[in-house]
């Protein structure tokens, strides 16, 4: 397993659940050191700027701004993405996480969050071949084979 | 987002170590069994002396380890150590663990937004 899958369901229609969990990602993204992105512990507003390559930043002030992340994949009501930058100057390229709305029969929306955390593996010398899809898709296979075979016989 | 923004310092050198092929290949091999380094090279297809040097990577990160053969003392054999797969699974659990806690907290905010309506 090289990446977590978490779900949820919230009640409303699929665009109205992308429209909150993107337009107001501040009033429900959880607060405390854990969660946010300031080094020295200050919280700020989140927010994502609409659209593909626009910035997720945490913003302290006017001139204050800490860029966390960017928009991988904005296709509402269906499918979010975006890259958490790494924490630290050459910490690899980051993390992906992948949002899709579904909606149900019953008037709910399906949330799937995916979080591939393979992403963060330095991307230096032969590792820049991982940001090839199909390259990290066959490395993400192995690693899903590998934590299911091996771990449990050797651990 | 601590554990999801960055992984734990071992757990970057475990990926390091395994951002190799032939690396991989050996944990492949390994998981039926433990083998010789010249058996490891051999199935691989690399020199005795690069089998060499990736089982000295795979080895100082913990990831294989160094034995004699129980049946011939002067055997050398390489196995695979648990340690290092474990230390991967729990920093995925604790990513998990934060991602629940966010998606119920998205939840109960739209819950919160749905009854204002």
């Amino acid at each position: 397993m090289s990446e977590v899958v978490v779900r949820t369901r919230v009640r409303g229609a699929a665009a109205a659940a992308f429209r909150r969990f993107t337009a107001e990602v501040d009033g429900w993204w959880k607060r405390g050191p854990r969660f946010r992105f300031d080094p020295q512990g200050r919280e700020g507003k989140l927010a994502f700027e609409e659209g593909e390559g626009g910035r997720f930043l945490e913003r302290f002030g006017d001139d204050d701004v800490l860029e966390v992340g960017r928009v991988l994949t904005w296709e509402p009501p269906r499918l979010f993405a975006f890259r958490l930058h790494p924490p630290a100057p050459g910490g690899g390229s980051g993390t992906r996480v992948e949002v899709r709305f579904e909606a149900t029969d019953d008037g709910f929306t399906r949330v799937t969050l995916t979080h591939s955390g393979l992403d963060t593996v330095p991307t230096g010398g032969r590792m820049r071949a991982l940001r090839s899809t199909s390259l990290r898709n066959a490395l993400s296979t192995w690693w899903a084979d590998l934590l299911r075979g091996v771990a449990p016989r050797v651990g | 987002m601590t554990p999801a923004g960055a992984a734990p310092a071992g757990l970057d050198a475990t990926l390091r170590a395994l951002a190799d092929p032939t690396r991989r290949g050996v944990v492949d091999l390994l998981r039926d069994g433990p083998r010789r380094a010249g058996d490891l090279a051999l199935a691989l297809g690399a020199t005795p002396p690069a089998m060499s040097r990736h089982l000295r990577v795979l080895r100082r990160r913990g990831l294989v380890s160094e034995r004699s053969h129980p049946d011939a003392a002067r055997v050398r054999v390489y196995r695979l150590e648990p340690a290092p797969f474990a230390e991967l699974g729990r920093w995925l659990a604790a990513v998990e663990a934060l991602w629940s806690e966010q998606l119920e907290s998205f939840a109960a905010h739209v819950q919160r937004r749905e009854g204002q309506t």
